[in-house]
């Protein structure tokens, strides 16, 4: 795939799972750019559209406007930043797993499964075992969020490739399901902390999270040493 | 110091609370919306619905290869509109469903 094809294929679909264009990017720095501005562009065109236009919403404010309506508006700004401060911890961790994985374009276009091996030791740097990995693992990385090492799995499941952050540190009261940038996802608390999975797609994502928290298990501090 | 009505501040001066970042997101917008339909439709559904490739084809009764090269002149005039150079369209005429 030349240059100028792999930039007709993400100027349509900046997230194709092609896998000729996932070799390009992977050895191309220009095209992997252009890529993430493309992403980039995508998610502004989602806010653009989702979002009411500021003129609307600022007009709208200063039209009518009797007395109570600046109590109102006060008693609601208060409550706003109740909720807002409430659900801040989870909403954020949600945009940082998002934001971890678009800033890792690598994980996102693996061509070869990692061996058990790699792992393994990607799990144990967590303290963390994989009993029985539920679909074939294409990358495995053990990388450095929120202050800890958690593991960076990407699979392969029927659906396509699905990214899963181990987070052992995070704890998280329920269930939480996003969609940024492109990349649906859900937050599920587990036994070891939370798991985050992300994909493309948003159809298999709580049957993987269900998986993921089964096969995951903390090793014996002995094994963790070693 | 000279007393200024809020009200009338406000009303004189409501492009001052625009933030940058949402004039830049406001300008988007409008340039969306002058997107000619055939480029804005399925540009929305791919973005906003996440409709695939095919799912736009079969709504719009269109060819795959047809919506591939709309959501790629679509994105091609927005980029534009962030100083960013255009790609080089080299793609050919759209083929019929």
């Amino acid at each position: 795939m030349t240059c100028e094809e792999a930039r007709r294929v993400i100027g349509a679909e900046p997230n194709s799972s092609s896998r000729e264009l996932a070799e390009h990017v992977q050895e191309c720095a220009a095209c992997a750019e252009f890529q993430l501005e493309m992403l980039a562009l995508d998610a502004n065109i989602r806010r653009a559209l989702e979002e009411p236009p500021v003129g609307t919403r600022f007009r709208r404010r200063v039209t009518a406007r009797p007395r109570w309506a600046l109590a109102a508006s006060i008693l609601v700004g208060i409550l706003g930043v109740l909720v807002v401060w409430a659900l801040r911890v989870e909403n954020s961790l949600a945009h940082e797993v998002v934001a971890h994985v678009i800033e890792e374009p690598q994980s996102w276009t693996p061509t070869d499964p990692a061996s058990q091996a790699e792992v393994a030791e990607v799990l144990r740097k967590s303290g963390l075992l994989l009993e029985a990995a539920p679909y074939e693992v294409m990358y495995a990385r053990s990388c450095w969020f929120r202050g800890h090492f958690v593991p960076h799995l990407v699979v392969r499941t029927a659906h396509g490739l699905a990214t899963v952050l181990i987070l052992r540190d995070e704890n998280i009261g329920t269930r939480e399901t996003f969609h940024e940038d492109g990349l649906f996802g859900v937050l599920v608390p587990s036994a070891h902390g939370s798991i985050a999975v992300l994909a493309a797609d948003g159809a298999q994502l709580d049957d993987l999270a269900a998986r993921m928290q089964i096969a995951v298990r903390p090793m014996s501090n002995a094994a963790a040493a070693g | 110091l000279e007393i200024v009505s809020l009200n009338e501040a406000l009303e004189k001066e409501a492009g001052a609370f625009v933030s940058r970042d949402d004039s830049d997101i406001n300008a988007l917008r409008s340039a969306i919306f002058q997107l000619p339909i055939e480029y804005r439709e399925p540009l929305t559904m791919q973005v906003l619905g996440g409709f695939s490739v095919d799912e736009i084809a079969g709504e719009l009764n269109l060819s795959a290869s047809a919506v591939l090269t709309r959501l790629f002149r679509a994105r091609n005039k927005l980029r534009t509109l962030y100083g960013l150079s255009a790609v080089a369209d080299g793609l050919c005429g759209e083929v019929p469903p």
